[in-house]
């Protein structure tokens, strides 16, 4: 497995091989990291947007919807502390890790 | 019962004090938090009584010889803190954040048995008192609170997501000590550059001594009761932790004869008064989550951190010590755990973390992630505590000098910070405190010595003067028969 530390103000998108994973702070504050392609026909997940009433992730293309509680307990293990997260992707620890920063349109409140 | 419901209650008092009594007027839901049990104004009353006990007075000496069971805790200011709120990070270290880890400490060690090296008739009144019920269920009241007062910043500072796999897990931690085995220790860095790398050295060996010389108590409470094969296993560190029962192999014994050769005392808790905040936190943090055995997994996960980062921290101190006091120092308490960490590592994660684990589910590893955590955010806080208390004491040319120029303006009124005259006396009890912000001394009659450590003071005569740097630990000491000395609050004294 891959461990990667980085600031979440800096970045919020990870790309390893052919996975992409994207930052997302939850109504409650938590911040989780989510595979970017959704379960149903590969949506890219970062693009779809936030249901305030419902209270989930709803993807771009067939609006798949992602609640609190899936997201919370599918993401991937992270560790928020003061100004830097830890993350521990299940891929091999030589693969090339890409960090950039998105505009995150599934974000609560973006 | 309901919320009108009404119980009398009568805290047992303190031998020497006014038995405390008064009524419980909350609903039982209430009453399943002990922090809550009782409104702030009443807590600060139990805090107050427990500080009042005769046993906690300030002494006059600096150092405590061979009486574990006198702590004293600063009552004075004890009093003007309010212990109902928790602390954020920056606050963490602290002059109330001192004061409940002091009670803490106190509180936490009413278990483990402490006794003198000699003249034990004449510390029997301290001894039982110490050990007394009185003192025990005062402790106990009080200490959820002041938990919550100096750890629940935790909380907010970590936060752990995610569905975690032992794997994960494993990956984590190996990262970590990876990290840190490719590190240089800050610490001792700044140790070997200090101007008297002997004193700081010193210094670093009386903090370690706070948890050091009662080695492993904490994790004893770990092994009691039954569950399995775990317990077991996890027996086996404590064990040699304490040598097997070989007494020269005790890891306590072993610091004793480090303390011995750095000049230093090796009783329980004679430099109390200068135990930093953060290294009363370290301490008390082991005790926090192994006495409370909800967070039994909080502290697996701590134990497995440390034993697995220890090694490389040990090997570096006993490089630093050997440079600093030559072949004459034994560092054989940190050689042995450089070696015996490296297993004690493996053994906590593979042989107590992942058979929990496996027994128990995935759903226990966010709070041993959580434990693992917690312990190097407060690891960082003692090593930055101890790298500016080292930088402070360094210093001292420099903060006479700048308080000069800040002196001056006060005097022709450019600067008219809030200030507070003292008149003392030689025989006054020794303390030690730290200030929430930067403090200007300023002896106007008298001799004074500003103590900035066990074997460091700064001396100050009549129109002497002296910044005291914020969260920094410090005491004072009339030299002369008696001297007035004015302290002024400078918030951060750069900005003066």
């Amino acid at each position: 497995m891959l461990v990667v530390t980085f600031d979440p103000e800096q970045f919020n998108f990870i790309t390893t091989g052919e996975q992409s994973y994207f930052l997302l702070r939850l109504p409650d504050g938590s911040l989780v990291l989510y595979n970017d392609c959704c379960d149903h026909r590969g949506g890219p997940l970062h693009l779809g947007h936030w249901d305030d009433v419902r209270n989930c992730l709803v993807c771009p293309w067939h609006a798949t919807k992602y609640s609190e509680k899936v997201l919370r307990t599918h993401a991937t293990p992270l560790i928020e502390r003061s100004n830097h997260v830890t993350v521990v992707l299940d891929t091999p620890p030589s693969t090339q890790v890409r960090l950039v920063k998105k505009t995150i349109l599934a974000q609560p409140n973006s | 019962m309901n919320d009108s419901d009404q119980s009398s209650f009568t805290v047992a008092a303190p031998d020497e004090t006014a038995a405390l009594s008064g009524t419980i007027n909350q609903p039982f839901a209430l009453m399943a938090l002990p922090g809550k049990l009782w409104q702030p104004d009443e807590m600060k009353r139990l805090i107050d009584l427990y500080a009042s006990r005769p046993i906690f007075d300030d002494s006059p000496e600096w150092l405590i010889r061979d009486n574990p069971y006198r702590r004293p805790i600063d009552r004075q200011s004890i009093q003007q803190f309010d212990f109902s709120k928790a602390l954020n990070k920056s606050a963490s270290l602290g002059a109330s954040a001192l004061a409940a880890h002091r009670m803490l400490l106190n509180i936490y060690e009413t278990d483990l048995i402490f006794l003198p090296d000699k003249n034990f008739e004449s510390k029997r009144d301290d001894f039982s008192s110490y050990y007394s019920n009185d003192n025990k269920l005062l402790g106990e009241l009080i200490r959820p609170t002041l938990e919550a007062h100096v750890f629940d910043f935790l909380n907010d500072e970590i936060d752990v997501t995610g569905k975690w796999s032992l794997e994960a897990l494993r990956s984590y931690l190996q990262a970590l000590v990876t990290k840190h085995e490719q590190s240089e220790l800050e610490m001792c860095s700044v140790i070997l550059a200090s101007p008297d790398p002997q004193r700081a050295c010193r210094a670093l060996m009386v903090q370690l001594a706070c948890d050091f010389l009662t080695e492993a108590s904490a994790s004893t409470r770990n092994i009691l009761g039954k569950y399995g094969e775990i317990q077991s296993q996890f027996f086996k560190i404590v064990i040699d932790d304490y040598g097997y029962g070989v007494h020269p192999a005790k890891h306590s014994t072993l610091y004793e004869n480090t303390l011995a050769t750095c000049g230093l005392i090796a009783e329980a808790h004679a430099y109390w008064k200068f135990y930093l905040t953060s290294s009363l936190a370290l301490s008390n943090y082991y005790h926090y989550v192994s006495r409370d055995h909800s967070k039994y997994f909080k502290a697996i996960g701590a134990i497995a951190v440390a034993e697995s980062m220890f090694s490389h921290t040990c090997r570096k101190i006993s490089q630093m010590m050997r440079t600093v006091f030559g072949k004459s120092v034994d560092t054989y308490y940190f050689d042995e755990h450089f070696h015996i960490d490296a297993h004690h590592g493996r053994m906590a994660f593979e042989h107590v973390v992942a058979p929990a684990i496996a027994r128990h589910g995935d759903k226990v590893i966010p709070d041993i992630v959580r434990g693992m955590e917690e312990l190097q955010v407060l690891t960082s806080l003692a090593d930055e505590d101890f790298i500016a208390q080292i930088a402070f004491g360094d210093a001292a040319g420099e903060l006479k000098s700048a308080a000069q120029r800040i002196h001056a303006q006060i005097l022709e009124g450019e600067l008219q910070p809030t200030a507070t005259t003292h008149l003392e006396t030689r025989d006054q009890s020794l303390v030690t405190r730290v200030s929430d912000q930067d403090q200007l001394y300023a002896v106007e009659t008298g001799t004074l010595d500003l103590v900035l450590g066990p074997d460091q003071t700064a001396r100050l005569g009549r129109g002497e003067v002296m910044i005291v740097r914020r969260q920094r630990l410090y005491g004072t000491s009339v030299v002369s028969e008696e001297s007035c000395y004015r302290v002024y609050d400078l918030g951060d004294y750069r900005s003066c």
